[in-house]
């Protein structure tokens, strides 16, 4: 019974002497360790946040989509001149007034005798001109129409020439037609030029008619 | 109080070598050291679990460039169902084309040019829908289209030499068509009108072989 206890207590006691004598190391140990396990948290955080924010780019990348490009049309504007007004001369509602005319566009194409009979309906003609002053004029106007015009001039193959539908035959040194000069060819007025077309094409035309005193 | 803590520390490391050599069955003590284990352990989990959550990462970050650079290469052909039909800015899509219509007026062969200076080329129509929308979308204004013929006496052809199926019935006495309100017609080449470009849209563009032949 004694003698048990006694072996215990020794063994203890040479036990602790021997743990007491090395503590030292293990705090120094611990030091640098920590030292060096701070350093490398620190690291491991900063490499995790770069690969968390590569990632997140990357997820963005793919999800992205290409965008759809959004189709537009361009709307067309008919512009129309405003009407000039006078006490004395006066134009009828929808004509305008052009030198010393009343002009009408048509809002629709049709073959050039259509037009002719239109314009005859409306109490007009085709569109006369009478000099170069007023072609130019009459071409300034159907520039911001971007249309082409049929007019009151016809080529009449018996004789082989271009007459106007008053009788009179064209002055070609006052207004020059480009293209054929055959049967079933009337005359578009343009913004440039004075073309010669098919009759039987469907085109806009401008009727007019001569000034009234109201 | 250090002297106590170095002391707590040698018992402690005491007590584990007991547990190992000689008192397994100790219920108490054995609680008590397993939670001093698990203390003891857990630092080298935390750091297989940080390397685990790295690796994981790498490895994410390495699949996910791996995909961005395949799908760059190969832009999708052979599935296509994340495609839409873009059309580019200024054109309006119809079905399966890209429409343009121009502002600027010119002769038949100008406005060719210049739908192929668009990579495109004056618009063919291929049924009766197609037509409808032409002429709902190109306002008051006369557009010219890809159908011509080399005289009055010739059947007509597509800009593609292509003939044509006389789907819709053409008036007028030109080589050169054209699209009025009231259909197709047809003047002279040399005259000005406006003009209607056609290309497939970009669906078409992508997917040749998905491509509904109807």
């Amino acid at each position: 019974m004694d003698a048990p206890v006694l072996y215990a207590e020794l063994h203890l006691a040479n036990t602790q002497g021997l743990r007491c004598t090395s503590p030292p190391s293990p705090r120094q140990d611990a030091c640098w360790g920590s030292g060096w396990h701070r350093v490398a948290l620190k690291l491991g955080c900063v490499g995790l946040i770069l690969l968390l924010m590569g990632l997140s780019v990357l997820v963005g990348f793919l999800v992205q989509k290409p965008p759809i490009e959004k189709c537009s049309v361009a709307v067309q504007e008919n512009k129309t001149e405003p009407t000039v007004r006078s006490t004395i001369l006066e134009c009828p509602r929808d004509w305008h007034l052009h030198w010393n005319k009343c002009l009408f566009i048509s809002q629709t194409s049709r073959p050039w005798a259509e037009g002719l009979a239109d314009c005859s309906l409306r109490g007009a003609t085709l569109l006369l001109i009478g000099d170069g002053k007023e072609l130019k004029l009459l071409q300034d106007f159907s520039k911001g129409k971007g249309q082409q015009f049929f007019i009151g001039l016809k080529y009449v193959q018996e004789d082989k020439v271009w007459k106007w539908m008053n009788g009179s035959i064209l002055n070609t040194n006052l207004l020059r037609i480009t293209g054929k000069n055959e049967e079933n060819s009337c005359a578009l007025i343009s913004h440039t030029e004075v073309f010669s077309d098919s009759c039987s094409s469907d085109n806009h035309w401008i009727c007019q008619k001569t000034l009234k005193r109201v | 109080m250090g002297a106590a803590k170095i002391e707590e520390a040698c018992l402690g490391m005491l007590k584990i070598d007991l547990t190992a050599a000689d008192c397994p069955q100790e219920g108490e003590m054995g609680k008590k050291l397993q939670a001093k284990c698990l203390s003891v352990v857990s630092p080298a989990k935390l750091l297989c679990c940080y390397r685990v959550v790295i690796v994981v990462l790498i490895v994410a970050v390495v699949a996910l460039s791996v995909a961005l650079s395949v799908r760059k290469e190969k832009p999708v052909m052979e599935s296509c169902e994340p495609c839409y039909a873009t059309c580019p800015s200024g054109w309006i899509g119809f079905g399966s084309k890209c429409f343009y219509f121009s502002e600027d007026v010119g002769n038949w062969t100008f406005s060719q040019s210049s739908c192929m200076a668009l990579d495109s080329h004056l618009a063919l129509f291929d049924s009766l829908e197609e037509l409808n929308f032409l002429k709902r979308y190109k306002g008051p204004s006369n557009h010219w289209i890809g159908l011509h013929r080399a005289s009055t006496e010739h059947p007509w052809i597509w800009t593609d030499n292509t003939k044509y199926n006389n789907m819709v019935l053409t008036r007028g006495g030109g080589e050169c068509a054209y699209l009025s309100e009231s259909g197709i017609r047809s003047g002279r080449g040399y005259t000005r009108r406006k003009w209607i470009c056609n290309k497939p849209n970009s669906y078409t563009v992508q997917c040749p072989l998905v491509v509904d032949p109807g």
